[in-house]
């Protein structure tokens, strides 16, 4: 009998990808060298609470970090959903620990409720806003969006942070196979221009500067203005736009900009809008901030072939390849468009099934 | 555990009230079954109560939909012969196969595959006498010949064999009695037929087929009912199972040693290579594959490779299968001494002398070693393989004619030719490392020159994601694709472009090519992966962040009007050159853009049923002249005569576009009307059937992957074979090769279990049982447990006739699959010991028994005692603070403090206990699940765990008899009290109403004494008293002879008025009856 080998992979870097897969797939994993050059060797200490985060969404999980904290072992055990509630250290934004979640959470034992707090928007990671519009509507092209919740309970900008979300999210037996290949073409734009602890004002200034750039192409944009105020608005200034385009087919296009310090309004609103733009002209039905969750969720579907289309693959997106196949042995079938100028993927689902759920 | 326990029969009453009402039931049944007529439709209520019943049963037919995988050329269906010894198996086999091919095998070893029809093929598998094997063969078997032995009787293999069958998914099974000429009585051969049929029908299902052989002629059966059965195999019809539908699996029918002659000489007992070839069932299989094979473990497949079909089916229609065609299959049973490979025929010249000698010449060792291990084809193969990896598996036709292999070969050249002018360089490389992955010779086959650039561009893309990582600004991006003039032209040297997206102009005869290019930059081959690797470690001092960095860069210069195409309401024909979608899409979206426009309510419709629309639409438009011509010469004229026609309708859309749009719009509408006239059940059995269709088609595409698919001839290697499994190797037992996507982790089942109503005994917790679930088998230990609303309770033993759960530690199993347990060391005459369903994997489960901690009180206050004896010290004690306790007599109390340091505590109860009672705490106990898993490794060498009682048997050791456990007769003796007695002294203080009162009434037993006057008034008064009641009795005797003369009088009276009634209404009946004649 052949043990299972553990997989070995080096670098701080995909770091999140790698342990997700690690407890989809089953499959232990080791990362070596952590940041091991570094002046300030290991793990970072986001890095740490994403461990916390996985070690508390999942049960039997076994997590050994070396004494320097430049290697990690897991040996994932179930996920198991229920309630969880962390503070984010405000080095990351909420993003980077819930795209982690929204991989994990539909095939868990129990309906996931995850209150995370910390930094809600910034430049790094994604938004709550774009989670909420965006990822978790993508849900629906693979039959998990049933009951699925995002709510913004409190906004928190950084530097401190001071943010709250509550993210529910249902279990299911196994994701639907997806064909989904003719990305459409645009037919109405919605955002949410936010602002916390700035002049109320300023929400609107960056949906007018937006609007500008976006009227010439179509007149369907709608662009909420989220003003939060005293105890939610969190413990800083701040303010971003968030934009998602939608297509005649359901493929949603996502842009957002985040304010840095001394940015004015039109600035953010104006550049946000470009990048919707330019996001746009990639084609595809799903965006490049969504690639990783396509390919996921088409690499678990069951033993049929899916397919979808997709703009320029990332380099993001490559490296996520190349980890599904080193942990799922799926390969993708990848052949350019050179019509639309996008990438057509297809592959066989692994016939992946929540083993944990219950039946009665 | 051999006494057989025995129970109290059950009595049925037959006498009393129950006994009474069950045959008056019995009763009014029998008449609604003798007379259903008279009792159909008596109440409203009682029919729509039928009718509901009928539906919900209608509604219990239903399966759940499952989709139905098998490809158009099917693998051979496999027919397993099961059955007790000596019953006739062989002998069944033999006279099919001679039926089919009219070959007589001398001897069965292994399956056996047959051309049995123009469409269908046969693998004949015997099962051998064991459960391990039958176990397997419940699992892969379509079809199941169950031979009886009518001479003996049923055997018990056969209940264990169809137990098994049902927990693994119920294939199709067909009864073949024989031994039928040992009867000389017709008679009595007569009734055992019908007895068998009886059983069969009870065991298997009402009309489930039952064949009778009624005799041996020539070593086999006769003829004629042999063909019959024969055509009752071939139209079988065979429902997919859930579990085979969903994993991958293989009926190895030969097996061969691959292993280097020179390892095997250093060290004999070195794993092995082992190559398995088989027909693929169920889904696909890749290489690098996890698979289980039961009785030998989980494995990683080296490689999968697709042979050529030995047994196919005629490729060409003929109205009857040709006596040419009708193969035989046979490689492990050397079918007259022919063995079947890749691309030759072996003939065996029977065995060698030398080697049936055993005593070999060192010449003659290595010759024949090199014989056995260096099967020339197989290198061929590989290369052969290889060279047209790409291409469409081979037709069945190229089996067994070298001179057609050939062919095939050189056209492969040729086309290796054409991509490439060094195709022999690429042979030597696979010559060279037979051991390299697939992608890597994927790519070697493709032209060298695009090989090389690929390699160019993949390692700017390496080079650029480490120069981004190294420059730490923000400007990395990985998520968000950014720099977009890209987008424009597609001819930016941006190297993501270059690689990944770009340059729209290449003719569509270099898709091919470029095809390759981006897979091979995406997944690269070993090295690849290892620069990818280092580099990452490279880059790994930098705090710039990797994984999910966003980008937030973009060109100014965005070109408007190419942007416009990506938006509904922009216009799709501002050209300027070819890079635009195919015509036929566009027009599509032309009409789109236009129904939206147009007709705003629509736009839902549309997105709803977007798929199927666009097809049906596609397939609509090939005829439109507009859309089967391309350039923008075309469109711009189309632009004109739209212009023309503007004004036509109020839309201002031309009458083509209208009438394109209304038909659309019908469209829409009956589709979804047909929608609606499909049930929820057909619509799910259509999709479902939509994916496994789409699947099939997509097969050539996904041909680079290397996928084999259900129905191919597969060989799969496999590197490290214990060497038991070459050692021990018995070509009767069935090898199968089981996939396991994703259920090779480790948890505790929780599982249904219910011990079989034949297993004598009941189970116990902590026996090592062995479970056969999904592929595997696996011996692990059990805790039962039920659970009663608030927790689970663990059970010593399985309830008797009743569900419960179990825990096992094992792989994960989907749950809702059927398990089977039997014990290794079969003990009784039936096997099975229990069957049930996975309910759940779990990592963690509380199963709590129960523990009561006794004390006694050492110190008695009011309301308070001091306990002792139940805790060893105070921090016992200090952990059950709070906790609820009660003594024998039912005095309920709480732990309330550790007084010294002996366990003594302080309690309070409700009232004050005696120093006689015992004071008890009731709690309970989570139990550690025992995590024992040892899969059953029956191809190697079986260790297995034994249970205490068998190992006591084998050491002669007798059961622990504890004197305490025994159960004793209760003695109670029963209590006297002394009556109470108030001192004198408290007596006097008492109130009046308190205290105790004498008062002597002695009236009964005083006898009373009469006088004469007394006496006499006593008699007179008994006197009247006795005539009183005579009186009173002959009144009431008169008064009930009145009351019947009454009654019967008007009876009477009653009668003949009756009668007059009766008279009246017939004449006047009569009467009416004859005016209405007249009218």
């Amino acid at each position: 009998m052949s043990k299972r080998d553990i997989l070995h992979f080096e670098g701080h870097r995909f770091l999140k990808q790698r342990l997700v897969l690690s407890i989809l797939s089953q499959r232990p994993v080791r990362i070596d060298k952590i940041r091991s050059d570094d002046t300030n060797p290991g793990l970072r200490d986001y890095e740490v609470a994403l461990l916390r985060l996985l070690d508390k969404a999942t049960n039997g999980s076994k997590f050994d970090i070396s004494h320097t904290g430049t290697s990690v072992v897991l040996r994932p055990g179930m996920i198991t959903g229920g309630r969880i509630d962390m503070d984010c250290p405000v080095t990351r934004a909420i993003g980077y620990y819930l795209e982690a979640l929204v991989a994990l959470a539909p095939f868990g034992k129990e309906q996931m409720t995850a209150v995370l707090r910390g930094i809600t928007m910034d430049n790094r990671d994604l938004s709550v806003d774009t989670l909420r519009t965006a990822t978790l509507v993508n849900y629906r092209h693979f039959g998990l969006d049933a009951g699925v919740e995002l709510k913004i309970t409190r906004r928190g900008a950084p530097p401190r942070g001071g943010g709250e979300v509550r993210f529910i999210c249902p279990v299911v037996r196994a994701v639907r196979p997806l064909a989904f290949t003719d990305a459409g073409r645009i037919r109405r734009i919605r955002g949410i221009s936010y602002a916390t602890r700035v002049s109320p004002q300023t929400a609107n200034r960056m949906v007018e500067a937006a609007r500008g750039e976006l009227n010439r192409f179509i007149p369907d944009i709608y662009i909420y203005t989220d003003v939060y105020k005293g105890a939610e608005s969190g413990l800083s200034p701040g303010f971003g736009l968030s934009l998602v385009a939608e297509s005649t087919t359901g493929a949603l296009v996502t842009a957002e900009l985040c304010a840095e310090p001394g940015d004015a309004p039109e600035d953010i609103g104006g550049r946000a809008a470009r990048l919707l733009l330019a996001e746009i002209a990639r084609g595809g039905c799903f965006d490049s901030a969504h690639q990783w969750m396509a390919l996921l969720l088409m690499a678990l579907a069951p033993e049929h072939v899916v397919r979808t289309r997709i703009g320029k693959l990332t380099p993001f997106s490559v490296q996520y390849l190349r980890d599904l196949r080193d942990f799922f042995n799926t390969t993708f079938k990848i052949a350019p468009d050179a019509e639309s100028n996008t990438v057509l993927m297809a592959c066989l689902g692994t016939g992946f099934t929540n083993v944990g759920k219950k039946t009665i | 555990m051999d006494g057989k326990q025995t129970h109290k029969a059950h009595r049925v009453h037959k006498a009393g009230a129950s006994a009474k009402k069950k045959l008056v039931e019995k009763k009014r049944k029998n008449a609604e079954k003798n007379n259903p007529r008279a009792f159909t439709m008596q109440s409203a209520q009682k029919a729509d109560r039928m009718a509901r019943r009928k539906a919900e049963l209608n509604e219990k037919k239903y399966h759940l939909p499952m989709a139905d995988r098998t490809p158009t050329i099917p693998p051979p269906i496999i027919v397993a012969v099961v059955g007790p010894p000596q019953c006739g198996k062989t002998t069944l086999i033999k006279s099919l196969v001679r039926r089919y091919t009219k070959h007589m095998l001398s001897e069965i070893r292994g399956p056996v595959t047959i051309v049995s029809g123009k469409k269908q093929r046969i693998t004949f598998l015997e099962c051998p006498n064991d459960i391990n094997a039958m176990t397997d063969v419940a699992k892969v078997a379509d079809l199941v010949l169950l031979v009886l032995d009518a001479s003996y009787g049923f055997e018990m293999e056969t209940f264990e064999f169809l137990n098994l069958l049902q927990t693994h998914g119920m294939p199709k099974v067909m009864g073949v009695l024989t031994h039928l000429d040992d009867f000389k009585d017709n008679k009595r051969q007569k009734l055992v037929k019908k007895n068998f049929k009886h059983r069969f029908w009870t065991e298997v299902h009402d009309g489930a087929k039952l064949f009778f052989l009624s005799g041996v002629e020539n070593g086999r059966y006769l003829d004629r009912e042999i063909l019959n059965l024969s055509r009752f195999i071939s139209v079988v019809k065979l429902r997919p199972l859930t579990w085979r539908n969903s994993h991958p699996y293989m009926l190895a029918d030969r097996v061969q040693d691959l292993t280097d002659p020179e390892i095997l000489e250093t060290n004999p007992k070195a794993n092995r290579t082992v190559a398995l070839y088989g027909y693929l069932r169920g889904t696909h299989m890749k290489g690098k594959d996890r698979v289980h094979i039961p009785g030998a473990g989980d494995y990683q497949l080296d490689q999968t490779e697709l042979l050529t079909d030995p047994c196919p089916i005629p490729d060409k229609e003929r109205k009857r299968l040709d006596e040419r065609h009708k193969l035989i299959y046979a490689p492990m049973s050397e079918v007259n001494g022919v063995m079947y490979d890749k691309d030759a025929v072996y003939i065996d010249v029977r065995k060698t002398k030398h080697e049936e000698n055993a005593v070999e010449g060192e010449g003659e060792k290595m010759l024949s070693e090199l014989q056995k291990a260096t099967n020339p084809s197989d290198r061929l193969a590989m290369h052969q393989f290889n060279l047209f990896s790409g291409a469409k598996p081979l037709p069945a036709t190229a089996v067994r004619r070298p001179a057609v292999f050939d062919d095939v070969e050189l056209s492969a050249d040729e086309g290796s030719e054409v991509d490439s002018d060094e195709g022999s360089g690429s042979d030597d490389d696979d010559d060279d490392d037979d051991s390299d992955s697939e992608v890597d010779d994927d790519a070697a086959s493709s032209g060298p020159v695009d090989y090389r650039a690929q390699r160019i561009a993949a390692r700017e893309l390496e080079d650029r994601l480490n120069a981004d990582n190294d420059d730490d600004d923000d400007d990395d991006i990985l998520r968000r694709v950014y720099s977009d003039g890209g987008s424009d032209d597609g001819s930016e040297s941006d190297a993501s472009d270059a690689g990944l997206g770009g340059t729209g102009r290449l003719a569509p005869v270099h898709l091919g090519t470029k095809r390759v290019n981006l897979m091979d930059i995406v997944y690269g081959d070993g090295d690849a992966d290892k620069t990818g690797k280092s580099s990452k470690s490279r880059g790994s001092n930098d705090d710039a962040d990797d994984d999910n960095v966003k980008s937030f860069a973009f060109a100014d210069d965005i070109d408007y009007n190419q942007l416009r195409k990506f938006f509904i309401t922009g216009d799709n024909d501002n050209g300027e050159d070819g890079e635009e979608k195919s015509d036929d899409d566009d027009d599509d979206n032309d009409g789109e853009m236009g129904a939206e426009e147009a007709m705003g309510d629509f736009e839902d419709l549309e997105i709803a049923s977007d798929d199927g629309d666009d097809k049906d639409a596609e397939a609509g438009a090939e005829s439109d002249a507009e859309s089967a011509q391309s350039g923008s010469e075309d469109e711009g004229s189309d632009d004109d005569d739209d212009d023309e026609k503007e004004e036509s309708n109020r839309f201002g859309l031309s009458d083509e576009k209208m009438k394109k749009l209304k038909n659309k719009f019908d469209e829409i509408d009956n589709s979804d009307d047909d929608g609606e006239k499909k049930d929820f059940y057909q619509q799910q059995k259509e999709e479902l059937q939509g994916y496994v269709d789409s699947t099939r088609q997509a097969m050539d595409e996904l041909a680079e992957i290397n996928y084999r698919w259900s129905g191919e001839y597969v060989k799969i290697v496999i590197e490290d074979m214990p060497f038991e499994f070459m050692n021990g190797f018995d070509p009767s037992i069935p090898i199968v090769v089981g996939g396991i996507p994703n259920e090779e982790g480790l948890s505790l089942i929780n599982m249904r279990i219910k011990r079989h109503r034949w297993y004598p005994r009941i189970l116990k917790t902590g026996d090592p049982i062995v479970i056969s679930v999904g592929w595997r088998r696996f011996q692990t230990i059990p805790t039962y447990y039920m659970n009663d609303r608030i927790k689970n309770r663990m059970l010593k033993y399985s309830p008797e006739h009743m569900h419960c759960n179990a825990v096992v530690f094992g792989p994960y199993v989907q749950p809702g699959t059927g398990f089977c347990a039997y014990f290794l060391k079969r003990a009784h005459r039936f096997g099975i010991a229990g069957t049930g369903t996975v309910l759940e994997n779990t990592q963690t489960i509380d199963i709590v028994k129960k523990l009561k901690l006794t004390g006694y009180p050492e110190k008695i206050h009011k309301n308070t005692a001091y306990v002792g004896k139940m805790f060893n010290s105070s921090l016992e004690v200090a952990k059950f603070e709070g906790a609820s306790i009660k003594t024998v007599s039912g005095i309920r109390g709480q732990v309330k403090k550790a007084s010294g340091d002996n366990g003594v505590f302080r309690a309070t109860f409700e009232d004050k206990v005696k120093m006689s009672d015992i004071v008890f705490l009731r709690a309970f106990r989570t139990i550690p699940i025992k995590k024992f898993y040892n899969p059953i490794t029956s191809l190697l060498s079986v260790t297995y765990m034994r249970s205490i009682a068998d190992i006591r048997r084998e050491k002669n050791m007798a059961v622990p008899n504890k004197a305490d456990s025994h159960y004793k007769p209760i003695v109670r003796e029963t209590k006297r009290f002394n009556p109470l007695r108030i001192p004198k002294s408290l007596q006097a203080e008492l109130p009046f109403k308190s205290k105790v009162k004498i008062v002597k009434t002695n009236t009964k037993s005083r006898a009373v004494v009469m006088d004469k006057h007394d006496k006499k008034v006593a008699t007179l008064l008994g006197q009247i008293n006795l005539l009183h009641k005579d009186k009173t009795k002959k009144l009431r005797e008169k008064v009930q002879k009145q009351k019947a003369e009454y009654v019967r009088k008007r009876n009477e009276e009653e009668a003949e008025a009756d009668a007059r009634r009766k008279k009246r209404r017939k004449t006047f009946f009569r009467i009416e009856g004859q005016n209405q004649r007249k009218d």
